[in-house]
């Protein structure tokens, strides 16, 4: 079990992933996940920094989960800020990370549309590769849907392609539709091989006010 | 002379650690070791080679957290404390080793290091700025920036925050050490496109890379990693040998793993009885590394032998050398293949040298005299001296990509500490907000603004994503996070409500002091956003007293005008706004874009759908459209402007005019300018029931029901029951157009090759039209009168069924069907006929009949809804029994056989129009049923 674990942990898998691959529940993975890491407690770190001298008096520091980690502490971030939000972050050529906050008004208005309980609609993200186009929501080169978990408010997207730009939809998949709800703004993958022959040659751009066309950032919180 | 060059980096980072409260905080121990083994064993490297005169030239990196906290009086005088109970130990470790010499030996050899580290520290008045900028100013050691806090700045979400992170490192760096960096090291080497514009936006030349950025870059880059790339905005991009890495960091081949290199994981900390230690440890009783490590690396049993300090000397000189000879070798293999000198670039962790690598420090002193010594083709130089030699460079394209494991984003984005981004994100937009929201802060709101960017930038620190990766010291990190994000919320609130805690504020201050004179405007967009044009309007508003305003939803809106809604509600938007009546109007946008105007004293904002409509079946189109529409309202209440109330047009934006009145309180009123039922003459689909439902809903919900007509009050009335005094009729308007040209109705006629009299129709062809009447009843015309020809404006899905009726009816020749056809042919048209007919079996008003009214056309309609209330049999002009061919056939033949008595008709409808259809005077209709809802409405 911890084997399976781990390994899908090391695919950059959340817990709730693992679980719902794994038919577990939440808890029963950090658990495990708990125990092995009081296991492979011995590893040293090499940096500044990293040693470890309260591991042997105070395991139970160096819990990593979220929920462990808020123990001893009274907890003050929220969990959400009531914001209808998407983000799609690059983690390597081949991994994204989503993560979103839906607002209960919105489920509201989407329940209402569909005329059914929300809570038990299949929730999904629908990634499209929309490199070198102007998305306009049916123009991607193709799509990709990854079914979520209920509870879920992030999720990992692996085995993209690299050099390739994406957006993510939020949405619910309803009587053999998609319904999106939110939608991410373009997050560009690296490419993991070098260029090809022939690519054109870059001109200078002096006027540092403006981005370029496609740029890493939000030019501002209000794009979408 | 040299054939190439090398560029030796050492970064030199700590997060800020600074713990006033307390004395014991271990985090705050980074800083004391970090200076005691690597910070000035290095800088005593270094001024011993400036003293001996060897020329060398290194580049640091030194982070502002870091500068920052060398800087700091109080850090200084911890560090005296800590070097002083150090020596200590040592000197109790000398007089406890006195029965073991090989032991003895090293204790000394500590006690001799920390007072030889005690005099030099003395002699500086521990402040090793200072010496820093004396290293600098000689030329030996350029020193360079990092971000701020050493934010990994593609994780990063706004380039405000980006922005703020380089203007703030670039802005600490000239106020600590007296000069503006050339360049920088960009934290963990992350890089994304985008970060190189605000670089070179703060004057920054260059930055390193990850080798496989410049091995991936685009084009292909023609002297590979042995010159630098420009990017787009022109910084130069140096990238990291990845064989000088590999002989440094590897645990397999590189030599800090050398058998006869002090050991790090034994120290007197763990080894020795505690309560021995006790003065030298945490007070809790904890242990901790001492810096006192007697052993060498031995092999990779547990076995260790005595640290050897001559040994280990001489394998610091051997490396050394080893080293050079590399480079060596590898300058004059790729010096052969280049047009120019090349430039290996060899960066490091300054705490790697010292403190991990105890006898690194060393090594850099041996390889900097060899080099010196031997000129052996090769010399150091800085990338600023690198690109004064060489400032043309090729351009390419940088990939995302940092030095973490694997190389991009997983060490700072994983299942251990993805939680933080969205905080962080979030944060990031709440700075910028309050940045823009207090544009002329009172004392008291900037010390709020700037404490909480520090808090921000102290929550991005890269450093607290890598711990928690790293499983060691969790809680600190996760704890740091959670307490300056949650200060952060803190000081924000403050902003929002206005209730400062002073007392609160101030010791924030004191706890992180860091960037005393940051200016919160780093964080102010600079690219014109949305956000300005809206701000301007509550500008505007908030001038004296606001203005009534009104919200209007409707689907379509000119230019995009699919029936007659879009031109109705924007004569209605623009009359109202002659009223005084700030209208906003929100539809659906032309393109995939968001669009957003001021025009005639309106304010439209055109949203766009996630999908296109065309690909989407209608219903969830029209869904997204609500969705993005309720988007639009939100931003707007976001930004304070607030609405009187909401008028919503047909069932299509019904979802957003709904939830938008229950989320805001607002009053809606609805008008219900066709319902489905109509259209249809029936409900027959679950669509047009889905469709019926939600019209039924927006009449239901809405506190007041505008209709345009009698028969549609009575419609409406009567499909949702509802009470009869709920309902107004207002009519369509109509503005009364100069017509057009003679001579440009008789072109149109030669260019249509029209003879003899013209029977003309305009619409959409479906079957609720009734064209299918009109064609029926021509042959009986024709009968009577056979000159006529009639003329068919418009498209629709019963076209090709319409021609075919011509065509079976043997009356094509006589029927021209024009299709589309542009307003100033459809105006001619007008004018051009002698008889516009109107056969509709459904019409809620019949706008048409209006315009043939305007362009004094006699006019023929059924008896039908809308047009029966318009058009009075022989007072304006002739009606038919609706559905009756033979009735249609009767009425068009009379007029033609009595044209006169047509003219009359028409010229009394004509004066009609501004009696009862003139926009101004029905925008005050409107505006009386506003006032009905919002009775205190204030109209300028």
């Amino acid at each position: 079990m911890i084997d399976q674990i781990l390994q899908l942990r090391s695919q950059y898998l959340s817990t709730a992933q693992i679980a719902k691959q794994l038919g577990l529940s939440v808890g029963q993975v950090k658990y495990q996940l708990q125990k092995a890491r009081h296991a492979s407690s011995q590893e040293r770190a090499a940096a500044i920094g990293q040693e470890e001298p309260t591991r042997q008096e105070a395991p139970c520091m160096t819990q990593a989960d979220a929920g462990q980690e808020r123990r001893g502490r009274e907890w003050q971030l929220p969990d959400f800020y009531g914001e209808n939000v998407i983000r799609l972050m690059v983690q390597s050529p081949t991994v994204l990370y989503v993560y979103w906050e839906i607002t209960w008004p919105r489920m509201r208005m989407v329940a209402s549309y569909l005329q059914t309980d929300y809570r038990e609609v299949q929730k999904g993200i629908r990634l499209y590769d929309v490199t070198d186009r102007y998305f306009d929501g049916g123009n991607a080169h193709g799509w990709r849907d990854f079914l979520v978990g209920e509870d879920a408010h992030s999720w990992y997207l692996p085995e993209v392609q690299p050099g390739r730009t994406y957006i993510a939809d939020f949405g619910l998949f309803h009587q053999g539709r998609f319904c999106p709800i939110l939608r991410s703004e373009p997050a560009a993958t690296p490419r993991s091989w070098p260029a090809a022959w022939g690519e054109p040659l870059i001109e200078p751009v002096t006027d540092t006010g403006r981005p370029a066309w496609f740029e890493h950032f939000s030019y501002s919180f209000y794009t979408k | 002379m040299e054939q190439g060059y090398l560029s030796l980096v050492l970064h030199a980072h700590l997060p800020y650690v600074r713990h006033p409260e307390r004395d014991d905080r271990l985090e705050e121990r980074w800083v004391y070791e970090a200076m005691l083994e690597s910070y000035i064993p290095l800088l005593m490297v270094f001024d011993k080679l400036l003293a001996d005169g060897i020329d060398y030239r290194l580049t640091m990196s030194v982070s502002p957290t870091l500068l920052t906290m060398l800087d700091d009086p109080l850090i200084q005088e911890r560090f005296m404390s800590y070097l002083a109970n150090l020596t200590e130990l040592s000197v109790k470790e000398v007089k406890r080793t006195a029965g073991s010499p090989a032991e003895r030996r090293l204790a000394l050899m500590y006690l001799e290091r920390f007072r030889e580290i005690a005099v030099y520290c003395a002699r500086h008045h521990y402040r090793l700025v200072p010496v820093l900028r004396r290293l600098h100013e000689a030329g030996r050691l350029e020193l360079i920036t990092c971000a701020a806090t050493h934010a990994y700045l593609p994780f990063l979400m706004t380039e405000e925050a980006v922005r703020a992170q380089i203007q703030t490192a670039v802005m600490t760096h000239q106020e600590i050490l007296g000069f503006r960096p050339q360049g920088i090291w960009l934290p963990e080497c992350a890089y994304a496109p985008g970060v190189d514009r605000l670089l070179a936006e703060a004057g920054l030349r260059f930055f390193f890379v990850e080798n496989h950025a410049v091995e991936h870059a685009t084009p292909i880059p023609r002297r590979g990693l042995y010159a630098p790339l420009l990017t787009a905005h022109g910084v130069a991009a140096f990238a990291r040998d990845p064989a000088c890495s590999r002989q440094v960091w590897s645990s397999e081949v590189g030599y800090p793993g050398d058998y006869d290199y002090r050991e790090f994981y034994r120290d007197i900390g763990y080894d020795l009885d505690v309560d021995y230690l006790a003065p030298h440890l945490h007070p809790s009783g904890i242990r901790i590394h001492t810096g006192l490590k007697y052993h060498r690396i031995t092999g990779k049993g547990e076995q260790k032998d005595w640290y050897n300090p001559e040994r280990a000397r001489d394998k610091a000189a051997q490396h050394a050398s080893h080293f050079l000879a590399s480079r060596v070798r590898q300058i004059g293999a790729v010096a052969r293949q280049l047009d120019r000198k090349p430039v290996i670039v060899a960066p490091y962790d300054a705490e790697l040298f010292g403190h991990w690598w105890y006898e690194g420090p060393l090594f850099l002193d041996f390889l900097c005299r060899r080099i010196a010594a031997e000129a052996p083709g090769l010399r150091m130089i800085s990338p600023s001296d690198y690109l004064r030699e060489y400032p043309e460079n090729d351009r390419a394209r940088l990939p995302f990509s940092s030095w973490g494991r694997s190389g991009y984003g997983e060490v700072w984005l994983n299942g251990k500490n993805e939680w933080i981004y969205r905080h962080l994100h979030r944060a990031e937009r709440e700075m910028v907000e309050l940045v823009q929201t207090h544009p002329a802060p009172t004392p008291l709101q900037e010390r709020v603004l700037k404490q909480a960017a520090r808090e921000l930038m102290l929550a991005q620190s890269s450093d607290w994503a890598f711990i928690m990766d790293n499983q060691t010291m969790v809680d600190y990190a996760v704890g740091r996070t959670h307490d300056h994000l949650t200060r952060f919320r803190q000081l924000s609130g403050w902003l929002r409500t206005g209730e400062t805690d002073p007392a609160a504020l101030t010791a924030m201050e004191q706890e992180n002091q860091i960037f005393p004179n940051l200016l919160p405007k780093f964080y102010l967009p600079k690219q014109a956003h949305k956000v300005n044009v809206s701000h301007s309007v509550a500008d505007l508003s908030s001038r004296g007293e606001s203005p009534t305003r009104v919200l209007m939803l409707c689907w379509e809106y000119p230019p995009k005008t699919v029936g007659g809604l879009a031109k109705a509600v924007y004569d209605l938007a623009r009359h109202l706004a002659k009223e005084n009546v700030e209208v906003h109007v929100l539809t659906s946008a032309l393109h995939a874009a968001y669009e957003e105007e001021r025009a005639e004293g309106i304010f439209v904002r055109r949203v766009p759908t996630f999908q296109p409509g065309e690909e989407t079946a209608f219903l969830d189109w029209v869904f997204q459209l609500n969705l993005a529409m309720m988007d639009e309202v939100e931003r707007l209440m976001q930004q304070g402007i607030r609405f009187d109330l909401l008028h919503a047009h047909d069932w299509l934006v019904g979802f957003a005019a709904l939830e938008a009145k229950r989320r805001f309180g607002l009053p809606l009123i609805a008008t219900i300018h066709a319902t489905e039922h109509g259209r249809n003459q029936g409900i027959h689909t679950p669509l047009q029931q889905r469709i019926h439902q939600v019209e039924r809903e927006l009449a239901r919900e809405a506190e007041r029901v505008i209709v345009c007509s009698r028969y549609m009050a009575g419609e409406v009335q009567r499909l949702f029951e509802l009470p009869g005094e709920n309902i107004s009729v207002i009519p369509n308007g109509i503005e009364r157009p100069a017509p057009p040209p003679r001579e440009e109705v008789e072109a149109l006629r030669r260019r249509l090759g029209l003879e003899g009299r013209v029977i003309y129709f305009v619409g959409r062809l479906v079957r609720e039209k009734g064209v299918h009447l009109l064609l029926e009843a021509v042959p009986a015309i024709l009968a009577k009168h056979p000159d006529v020809t009639v003329v068919v404006a418009g498209t629709g899905p019963m076209q090709d069924e319409l021609q075919a009726l011509a065509a079976a009816s043997g009356i094509s020749g006589r029927v021209r069907f024009l299709g589309f056809v542009d307003d100033d042919t459809r105006n001619a048209l007008f004018c051009l006929a002698d008889l516009a007919v109107f056969p509709s079996l459904y019409e809620p008003f019949g706008i048409v009949a209006l315009e043939a009214m305007a362009y004094r056309t006699p006019l023929l309609v059924a008896d039908t809804g809308g047009l029966a209330e318009i058009v009075r049999h022989g007072e304006n002009g002739l009606t038919m029994y609706a559905g009756d061919r033979n009735s249609l056939a009767d009425q068009a033949i009379w007029l033609l056989d009595h044209p006169h008595a047509g003219m009359v008709l028409a010229e009394r409808a004509y004066a009609e129009l501004t009696e009862r259809y003139d926009w101004n005077r029905l925008a005050q209709d409107t505006l009386e049923q506003y006032r009905k809802l919002v009775p205190q409405l204030v109209v300028w």
